[in-house]
């Protein structure tokens, strides 16, 4: 039948029918789709009901899916979509999240053998790039107070008598003992009691107290974990489908918000550090006396969000950890908007002894440090629910509402790099980059067809099986296509044919010196081949490094530039000489349609 | 159809001065605009904000100027970008500000609906003066290990004077590329030194196919000295080097025509890296390995190494 061997034929279909398998996904599009779920302990209404909901408000729904973790609802355009999420919205508990989402809308065969169409990029489908810097410093700073308190009550406790204990440095405290002696028993306890912390001499009494840099290290990285916890958390509550969250370098963490068009909402909700704490408000002492500079010792100046100043007990008497939930609202007969909390056991316990020994006393609830409200205790609260009032509106008692249920960050996070892209440059870019692709791509396919004549042709299938290719690893990868991604595939639709140049040139050049057509292919894409790998090399070892540095639009762009590298040595190759030697088959060549 | 029916026989090495010193002439010149007058860097490095906002009808500069200078943004650098209905409006990062510039600007030209109607937000880029710093560290790290890389392999697998001639001919195109950035002050982003990136594979790659052939000549061809040999070589891979870069050169066209403003800047360093990377692979390059002394000996003894038959060697 042929000359090339049949083992070779067996390993051209092994790589060209997965191409074209794990590449039609693509082909099918996205259903418009809102997901509903909640988080354990939250009752939903059943599925049928809600569906009743939408049919009566006149949405429709083409498909009902439920699973363990919630129900999908399909529709047939955006606009339904839309409506149904704010209806949803309005209608479910305030802990429910409904998601916006879009489902490939692949056969199921399909997706039972792992099919899925590729991602496509935030600069094509639209969203938010956050780069957040943690403020590890504010670690460090909490931890260092945290231990000079500490190391106070254990030198009480030990009967070493200190003179001062102060911080003299970001990460330094200095303790002054009473004598020489003293100190030396005091560095010997420390070091034995706080594991954390290294004690050094720094003459006579005086002793430096630093952190160990193990210690810094364990509790950067405790943050940046717990900040990824809360972020993602928090982006759970705001209805964001796909959202990727990740850390990056020391202090980074990277969100992609696909989607997701309102990025200062999106941004004020990842962004607030959401400590919330309570303080008792300090009525012995004088705030007019206290603004003018004297400040008893255990208070401090707080300020509301309007400037109102408050004279605060430095202590803080229970916080944010101890709820349990929080929700926005407006309250019945103030018209005030407002957030509920409730407490955890614990918190319902500290709470409730706090309310009894002070009733008739101001108690300050602040977020970030910030006085919300402070209002008087005027009986005992033990049911462990409170009310915060002192909101603008109903949607900033929303949004902290979530920030409470999500939990607080442990250090502040700052922007560090913001990409948001609307959604209409995204559709132009895809609009764009598609034309690009078929004019490149046209244009590569008739000059070849018309320069190499049936060789052409034969290249330009291994073009287009090149191409499948690309998507079908790229999808199977769960890699993003992103418009340099785009621009990578057309770069690479004229880089993978001079595989073929030099192969076809190759055989003209032996056709010239006399040889058989036959043994002129032969020799061709044997010549040809160390070429054609060495010069992939070169662009290989660029693109790696692309990847390797580069961030968002641009690793997409190297990751399509590696794939297809990979994949065209194959097409050029192995693939073409197969083609070209099954069109051939056994019988005598006289003339090369070359 | 054929371009090149039978061979050519163009005498390039014995013009290779002229070509090397019209390299080093544009080399230096390249290097003497950047330095001077600067490269225009995207916020990608400098940090800043980038608002890029839509018009139903075509606004006049001068206005949105105005505007902008009302709303207290008297340094913003506004310009129209892709159709004029789209407007890119800059500012650099005033130490303390934070990333909420973006959709005050919105804001600023929503409030004056009136004169602006149906004004859309198209993106907006925040990037903090710290994170410039990295990204610009990033870029120059990753053309150093690209450089290297490529000296690696290229050492590995031909002699030592090819190597140097063909980094030699990879650093030139994008020498040349920034000196083109540098001289038309279009904007430079990190698309560019991705552009860049690929503009380097492109170059050896090209390269490396001349130098193949010359390799492989120099053993087969023992009647002709080096020099002929590279134009032999340069010679019989003319067609392939004609075609390909033809083809590479379109579709970079094709990307910078239909492509879209976006990468606009990407295609452009695309299209004369191509041009640029394919003229120094043939007059950079190989000139460079010659002037570096390269003989028969150097590629045969390689050869000889591992060769079976000794009177190969010795036949010289």
């Amino acid at each position: 039948m042929t000359r090339y061997p049949f083992w070779k034929y067996l390993i051209i279909l092994a790589v060209v029918l997965p191409s074209l398998l794990y590449a039609l996904p693509n082909l099918y599009g996205w259903h418009a789709a809102v997901q509903v779920r909640a988080p354990v302990g939250t009752i939903l209404p059943p599925v049928a009901t809600m569906e009743q909901w939408l049919q009566s408000a006149g949405i429709g729904v083409t498909r009902v899916k439920s699973d363990v973790q919630g129900s999908t609802f399909f529709f047939p355009n955006e606009n339904a979509q839309g409506q149904a999420e704010t209806l949803l919205q309005g209608k479910l508990p305030a802990n429910a999240q409904v998601i916006l989402s879009q489902v490939s809308a692949q056969p199921d065969w399909l997706a039972a053998i792992g099919g899925k169409p590729v991602n496509l990029g935030l600069d094509l489908r639209g969203g938010v790039y956050l780069l957040l810097r943690v403020d590890t410093g504010a670690v460090i700073k909490h931890a260092m107070e945290r231990d000079s308190n500490d190391l106070r009550t254990f030198l009480r406790h030990e009967n070493l008598q200190y003179l001062a204990i102060n911080q003299t440095g970001p990460q330094v405290l200095t303790v002054e003992m009473e004598n020489a002696g003293v100190a030396a028993q005091a560095q010997a306890a420390i070091t034995r009691h706080f594991p954390d912390l290294s004690v050094k001499v720094d003459h006579g009494a005086v002793l430096d107290v630093s952190l160990q840099p193990e210690a810094i290290t364990r509790m950067t990285d405790e943050a940046l974990q717990q900040a990824i916890v809360v972020i993602r958390n928090r982006i759970d509550q705001l209805g964001v489908s796909e959202p990727v969250i990740q850390r990056q370098g020391q202090d980074h963490i990277a969100v992609q918000l696909p989607g997701v068009q309102d990025t200062q909402r999106a941004k004020s909700i990842i962004g607030s550090t959401a400590q919330l704490e309570f303080k008792m408000v300090d009525e012995q002492h004088n705030l007019a006396a206290a603004l003018k500079g004297d400040v008893p010792p255990a208070d401090a100046i707080y300020y509301g969000s309007n400037g109102t100043p408050y004279l605060l007990e430095k202590q803080t008497v229970l916080t944010g950890r101890y709820l349990s939930n929080a929700s926005g609202g407006i309250d019945n007969n103030t018209g005030q908007s407002v957030v509920d909390v409730n407490f955890d056991s614990e918190g319902t316990r500290i709470f409730g002894e706090l309310t009894s020994q002070h009733v008739g006393q101001r108690m300050a609830i602040l977020l970030d440090d910030k006085v919300v409200t402070a209002p008087v205790i005027r009986e005992a609260i033990t049911g462990g629910r409170a009310q915060i009032d002192g909101f603008a509106n109903l949607k900033e008692a929303s949004n902290v509402a979530i920030e409470l249920r999500a939990g607080a960050l442990p250090a502040p996070v700052n922007v560090s790099e913001e990409r948001t892209v609307g959604p209409t440059l995204g559709q132009d870019s895809i609009h764009d980059g598609v034309m690009a692709v078929v004019f490149g791509m046209a244009f590569v396919v008739l000059f070849m067809t018309f320069y190499y004549r049936a060789f052409g042709l034969i290249a330009d299938l291994a073009i287009f099986v090149n191409i499948l290719a690309i998507l079908a690893v790229l999808s199977i990868m769960g890699g993003t296509l992103t418009l340099p991604g785009i621009a990578g595939i057309v770069l690479k639709i004229g880089l993978a044919v001079d595989a073929n140049v030099l192969v076809f040139e190759r055989i003209r050049e032996e056709l010239r010196l006399g040889m058989s057509p036959r043994a002129a292919i032969d020799a061709g894409f044997k010549k040809a081949f160390a070429t054609i790998v060495d010069s992939n090399v070169t662009v290989l070892i660029a693109s790696l490094v692309l990847f390797q540095f580069g961030t968002g639009a641009i690793k997409g762009f190297a990751l399509v530039l590696t794939i297809g590298v990979l994949t065209s040595m194959f097409t050029a190759t192995m693939m073409s000489h197969g083609i070209i030697e099954l069109l051939l088959g056994k019988r005598r060549v006289q003339k090369l349609y070359l | 159809m054929e371009l090149f029916k039978r061979r050519t026989h163009v005498d390039f090495m014995s013009r290779r001065w002229i070509f090397m010193g019209v390299s080093g002439l544009l080399i230096l010149a390249s290097l003497a605009v950047f330095l001077v007058r600067g490269l225009n860097y995207s916020i990608d490095f400098t940090g800043g904000t980038l608002v890029e906002l839509a018009f139903s009808k075509t606004p006049a500069l001068g206005d949105v100027r105005n505007t902008l200078a009302q709303a207290g943004f008297s340094d913003a650098v506004v310009q129209t970008f892709g159709g004029d209905r789209d407007l890119l409006i800059r500012l650099r990062t005033v130490p303390g500000e934070t990333s909420a510039v973006g959709q005050k600007i919105l804001n600023v030209f929503q409030q004056a609906s009136a004169d602006y109607p149906g004004v859309q937000l198209r993106r907006t880029e925040y990037v903090g003066p710290e994170v410039g710093k990295e990204l610009r560290n990033k870029g120059m790290m990753a053309l150093l290990l690209v450089t290297v890389g490529i000296l690696i392999y290229v050492g590995l697998r031909f002699e030592w004077r090819f190597a140097v001639g063909g980094v030699v001919a990879m650093l030139h195109d994008p020498i040349l590329v920034v000196g083109f950035f540098a001289v038309t002050h279009m904007e430079f982003s990190l698309t560019v030194i991705a552009a860049l990136l690929v503009i380097m594979g492109y170059s050896l790659n090209d390269t490396v196919v001349v130098f193949d052939r010359m390799r492989e000549d120099l053993r087969a061809e023992r009647n002709a000295n080096v020099m002929q040999v590279f134009n032999i070589a340069i010679n019989e891979t003319l067609s392939r080097t004609v075609i390909t870069s033809f083809i590479t050169f379109m579709v970079a066209l094709a990307l910078f025509l239909f492509g879209g403003p976006v990468i606009h800047g990407f295609a452009t360093a695309l299209v004369i890296g191509v041009v640029v990377g394919t003229y120094s692979s043939i007059f950079v390059a190989s000139p460079v390995a010659l002037w570096l002394g390269l003989r028969r000996e150097h590629v045969l003894k390689r050869q000889f190494l591992g060769a079976r038959d000794r009177n190969d060697g010795a036949r010289l």
